[in-house]
C-alpha cells in the first residue's frame, strides 16, 4: 500500500463508503430517470464537499485543488446526464 | 521517439512536457470533457427522437424465442409445454398498449384495472391466470433468464396450473424512458377438464413480477404495431443503438481517465515531485462509482 494511502486510510474508507452508498441509492431509484439524475448530482456534491473538507483539515485548501474536485464531480454528473438523456 | 508516442505520453504519462501531470487530467481537458457530454446529450436527444432509423433503441426479442425458452425451462422441470393462445396474446397486447397509454409500470393500472380484466376482455375464460412483465432487455434469453432468477416469476413459468400462454413485445416511452416492454400472460381455461375439476378454487392465483427493459418495440404481430404509431416507428432497427452507443462512449472515457490516474499514482510515487493536485485515489473511487452506475443501473432490464 502506498504510504500516502495508508496515512489517510480512514478518510479513503469513508469516501468509499459514501460512494458505495450512493451507488445503491441510485440503484433503488432505477426506472425513475429524473430522480436518478438528482441523486447522482447530490452524490457528486457530497464527493466535492467531503474531499474539500479533508483537504482543509489535513492539507492546504488551495483553490486549484478544489477546482479539480469540482471538475471531476461535474464530469460525473455530465456523463450521467448524457447517458440518461439517451434513455429518454 | 515517434511523434505519436510523444503525443500519447503527453496525454497519459506524467512528464516534463505536461508539467508532470497527464494532459487528460488537466483542468482544461476535464472542462472539455464536461462540455462534450453536456452538448452531446443535448444535441443527440432531438436526433434520436426525429431520426429513429439512424439513432434509436433496438431489441432482438421475438415471441417464438420467448415461447421456446419458456417451454425449455418447463421441459427441464418435467412439465408440459405451454401452448401459444391467441386470446392470451391479445390480452398481453392490450395490457402492453394500456401501460404505454396510461404510462405506468405495474401489474394493476392506475385506475385499478387488473391483469385479469385484460384476459377476460380478450375472451379467455380462465381458472388460473398469471402475468410476468419485463422492460429494458435486448434479447429473449435475457428476459427469460431474469424471470427465472426471480422466485415469483419463476413460479409462474414453472406452474403446472397453466396450459396456455400469450406474449406482447412492444416498444415505446414508458415512465419517461424509451424501452421495449415484454408482457407474458399465463392461463388455464375453464373448459379444460383437469382444471375444471378444481371447482371452487379462486380464479386468479398468481401475479408475477414484471420485467423491464429499455429499447424499441418489436411486437408480436403487425396488427399491434399498426395500432400504435410510436411502436411501429420503433420496430425498424436503427443504424446506431443509442443505448449501447452512449454506454460505450461513457465507459471508454472513464476507463481512459482511470488508467491515467492509476499511472499517475504509480509513477509520481517514485519521482517524489511535489504538485498541487487533488488526491488521485479520490478521483478513482468516484469515477469507479460512476462507471458502475453506467454499467449496472442506467438502462438495465427490470422485471415486475
Amino acid at each position: 500500500m502506498q504510504p500516502h494511502v495508508s496515512q489517510h486510510i480512514n478518510y479513503y474508507l469513508s469516501m468509499l463508503f459514501l460512494q458505495v452508498a450512493g451507488f445503491f441509492i441510485v440503484m433503488a431509484a432505477s426506472s425513475n430517470i429524473p430522480l436518478q439524475m438528482e441523486l447522482v448530482t447530490l452524490n457528486s456534491g457530497i464527493y466535492v464537499l467531503w474531499a474539500s473538507l479533508h483537504q482543509y483539515m489535513h492539507h492546504d485548501l488551495h483553490p486549484k485543488v478544489v477546482l479539480e474536485y469540482i471538475l471531476v464531480g461535474f464530469l460525473g454528473v455530465s456523463i450521467t446526464f448524457f447517458m440518461l438523456r439517451m434513455q429518454m | 521517439m515517434p511523434k505519436l508516442l510523444k503525443f500519447l505520453r503527453h496525454l497519459f504519462i506524467p512528464h516534463e512536457s505536461n508539467n508532470h501531470r497527464a494532459k487528460v487530467l488537466h483542468h482544461k481537458s476535464l472542462f472539455i470533457l464536461i462540455l462534450f457530454f453536456i452538448v452531446g446529450g443535448l444535441i443527440l436527444t432531438p436526433i434520436k427522437h426525429n431520426y429513429q432509423n439512424v439513432l434509436g433503441i433496438s431489441a432482438d426479442i421475438s415471441v417464438n424465442d420467448l415461447l421456446n425458452l419458456t417451454n425449455l425451462q418447463r421441459e427441464k422441470n418435467g412439465l408440459q409445454p405451454l401452448v401459444l393462445n391467441p386470446e392470451l396474446t391479445n390480452a398481453a397486447q392490450a395490457k402492453a398498449q394500456n401501460m404505454f397509454q396510461e404510462d405506468y409500470w405495474a401489474h394493476f393500472a392506475p385506475d385499478g384495472t387488473s391483469p385479469w380484466t385484460f384476459i377476460k376482455n380478450a375472451g379467455y375464460d380462465y381458472v388460473y391466470a398469471g402475468e410476468n412483465l419485463a422492460r429494458g432487455y435486448t434479447t429473449a434469453p435475457d428476459v427469460v433468464n431474469a424471470w427465472m432468477a426471480s422466485p415469483g416469476h419463476k413460479a409462474n413459468i414453472l406452474s403446472p396450473n397453466y396450459k396456455d400462454i400469450g406474449f406482447a413485445v412492444m416498444a415505446g416511452n414508458l415512465t419517461g424512458e424509451d424501452t421495449v416492454l415484454v408482457v407474458q400472460e399465463f392461463g388455464s381455461e375453464n373448459s379444460q377438464d383437469e382444471v375444471a375439476s378444481v371447482g371452487s378454487a379462486p380464479a386468479v392465483t398468481n401475479i408475477p413480477p414484471a420485467n423491464i427493459s429499455p429499447t424499441k418495440a418489436y411486437t408480436v404481430s403487425q396488427k399491434t404495431l399498426q395500432t400504435s404509431p410510436e411502436v411501429a416507428a420503433a420496430a425498424s432497427k436503427p443504424l446506431i443503438n443509442s443505448n449501447s452507443f452512449s454506454k460505450e462512449i461513457a465507459v471508454l472515457v472513464i476507463i481512459i481517465l482511470l488508467v491515467a490516474l492509476i499511472l499517475d499514482i504509480l509513477i509520481m510515487q517514485r519521482r517524489k515531485i511535489f504538485r498541487l493536485v487533488a488526491h488521485n485515489v479520490d478521483h478513482v473511487i468516484f469515477l469507479v462509482m460512476i462507471l458502475l452506475i453506467i454499467l449496472f443501473i442506467i438502462g438495465r432490464g427490470i422485471i415486475l
